[in-house]
């Protein structure tokens, strides 16, 4: 008995420090007063604001934008990049299978100024496209290793098999290959996504005038005090998070029913 | 049925980073029949098969199929189809939509898809499994689905790869039955890999028995049993003792040999062999007669080992300490392990090999 008093204590701190924070995000964007530091009270004028702010809403689509595209195209990059280097035998294979992992692990500071240096030298301007390059650099390594995960001996296998029966090398990839590969695509598109999605580091380098993203924008207000829109900002986001969470759950668990009758 | 090849090999060779694993076989394939390739595991009889799919491509040599020559075709337009070891059905797809596979790479014609879909689903026996997933289905079941998925497209040849090894014994059985009357039915020529010598003994119109890359025997079943060419042979079909035998005299094929110490046999062959010439002699178990009474002109020995085996036993008799015999007896009740027995042949059977 006591020992489950423990546990269950235990529990609820770890869900309280892992959600406190969030939960005093949404509780200050009703909040009355300017300062995060009191509870005034109730207001929904932030949330009015919000909309009245163009430099904040610039810089969430800013950011969907840059996410969505770099995803896009990362996530294609990837998996035909993790498909070939399962497949093919080249010279220098076990080189560059070691080499994919460099962008994962070096420190994101350092690519940032490499990414930066690459853009001068190439007299690239910095623009929202320049950040859009920088997150598909880094987010194709970590597409790659996810699809890695799904290509299995039996791919090889299932391969053959629709050669057999005559499938063209483009119906085996899209009939075959694409559909048992699929969990890798996703959660590698997923990771992308949420990488690009909060990345500050690699965005604060490459970004130029007037491409602020959302991450970049509130860092900047660090010195001069977060305004409540941004909770409003937030709590909105969170919320949308939530819900797509939720109905993924719904639809999981649905299927599992379903299987198991 | 034996006239048209459907098959050939023509001087094919194949090799893997300078190891040769087939070296330079030739072999004609009939219309119509079951032949099976017999071997050990790295034999190279997978890779001969996967020549006539097209998934392997030949260092050297040609390969026929119908009298074409498809050694530089693509697997895709080759009109034969394989049944892979573990069946290799597509899990994301539906048991017809593994069958309609093919045919819908074909563009096919919708009503002639389902037209032919119900046709072998009729043939393999898998009616009302239609829309389930590989996953939910039985070992024998997704062979059956295999089979079904190769048989639709019409194939000049059915290659079988290794299909039953992965079935439990009984299903196993079964499914050889299975096999053979849908080969019948069809008139396809099927073309089976196995290392497993009872399945090609019972399923073959005729077996190839491959060791290292080379045919080393080609005949009917009860032809290799019979009378194997080699040494490998005769110790990978079936059981047999391998002893070495003196040639005392040969008469036109009447040869008389001397084995385990001066035992005088008398058998028949075609091959000539040279007074004194050291012989390998292949005696199978069930041609080792023995009893437990006193005989004339019989070799001693003891009982060792006894492995009962349901319908015949196998013993282990000692006749000196180099050299023992496997005998296969049915009326095991009268022996037991320590027991002397006197030993006689039945010589008609005993085959007699160079070295």
């Amino acid at each position: 008995m006591k020992n489950n008093f423990f546990k269950n204590l235990l529990l609820i701190l770890v869900f309280i420090f892992l959600f406190l924070p969030i939960i005093v995000l949404i509780i200050y964007s009703f909040n009355s007063s300017q300062m995060n530091i009191l509870f005034e009270g109730f207001t929904l004028k932030w949330y009015k604001e919000l909309f009245n702010n163009t430099d904040l809403i610039e810089s969430f689509i800013n950011t969907f934008l840059v996410a969505i595209s770099s995803t896009a195209i990362s996530t294609i990059i990837g998996t035909i990049s993790a498909y070939g280097l399962y497949k093919y035998d080249f010279p220098f294979k076990k080189i560059i299978n070691g080499l994919i992992y460099i962008p994962i692990v070096i420190p994101e500071i350092v690519l940032g100024i490499s990414l930066l240096s690459v853009y001068t030298l190439m007299k690239l301007e910095l623009s929202l496209m320049t950040i859009i390059l920088s997150h598909i650099a880094f987010s194709i390594p970590f597409v790659i290793v996810s699809v890695r995960t799904t290509l299995t001996k039996e791919t090889i296998t299932y391969e053959e098999a629709a050669r057999d029966l005559g499938a063209s090398n483009y119906r085996v990839f899209k009939d075959i290959v694409l559909p048992t590969i699929m969990p890798g695509v996703i959660s590698g598109a997923t990771l992308a996504f949420t990488l690009s999605l909060d990345d500050v580091v690699i965005s604060y380098f490459t970004a130029g005038p007037g491409s602020n993203t959302l991450p970049l924008y509130i860092y900047s207000m660090i010195k001069t005090g977060i305004t409540p829109d941004v909770n409003a900002l937030t709590s909105i986001i969170l919320i949308i998070t939530f819900i797509i969470l939720l109905s993924l759950v719904i639809i999981q668990s649905r299927k599992i029913r379903k299987e198991a009758i | 049925m034996k006239d048209n090849v459907i098959v050939r090999f023509d001087n094919v060779s194949k090799s893997f980073n300078n190891t040769n694993v087939i070296k330079d076989i030739s072999l004609d394939i009939y219309e119509g029949e079951f032949i099976t390739f017999l071997g050990p595991s790295g034999c190279g009889k997978t890779t001969l098969l996967r020549m006539v799919s097209g998934l392997e491509k030949v260092s050297s040599g040609k390969v026929f199929i119908d009298n074409k020559d498809v050694t530089n075709v693509d697997p895709t337009k080759r009109e034969v189809n394989t049944i892979f070891q573990n069946f290799a059905l597509f899990p994301k797809m539906t048991v017809k939509d593994n069958i309609t596979f093919g045919l819908r790479m074909k563009k096919e014609n919708p009503k002639e898809i389902e037209k032919r879909c119900k046709e072998v689903i009729k043939l393999v026996k898998l009616e009302g499994f239609e829309n389930r997933y590989p996953s939910e289905l039985s070992g024998g079941q997704q062979q059956r689905v295999a089979i079904a998925r190769g048989v639709i497209m019409n194939p000049k040849v059915l290659l079988l790869d290794e299909s039953l090894c992965s079935l439990d014994l009984k299903l196993k059985k079964s499914m050889q039955v299975e096999l053979k009357r849908i080969q019948k039915k069809l008139g396809i020529t099927f073309i089976y890999v196995t290392h497993a010598q009872d399945e090609a003994l019972s399923m073959s119109d005729r077996i190839a028995i491959i060791n290292n890359g080379v045919i080393e025997q080609l005949g009917t079943p009860s032809d290799i049993y019979i009378s194997p060419k080699t040494v490998f042979v005769a110790d990978f079909i079936g059981e047999a003792n391998i002893v070495d035998g003196k040639v005392i005299s040969q008469k036109d094929d009447n040869l008389t040999l001397s084995i385990l110490n001066n035992y005088k046999i008398n058998i028949k062959t075609s091959e000539v062999f040279k007074k004194d010439e050291i012989v390998k002699v292949i005696i199978r178990p069930e041609d080792v007669k023995i009893s437990p009474n006193t005989l004339t002109n019989a070799i001693n020995g003891k009982i060792t080992d006894f492995i009962y085996g349901g319908e015949n036993t196998k013993l282990i008799i000692k006749i000196d300490d180099n050299n023992s015999l496997k005998s296969s007896v049915t009326d095991e009740e009268r022996y037991s392990v320590g027991k002397n027995v006197y030993i006689k042949f039945e010589e008609k059977y005993i085959v007699a090999l160079r070295k």
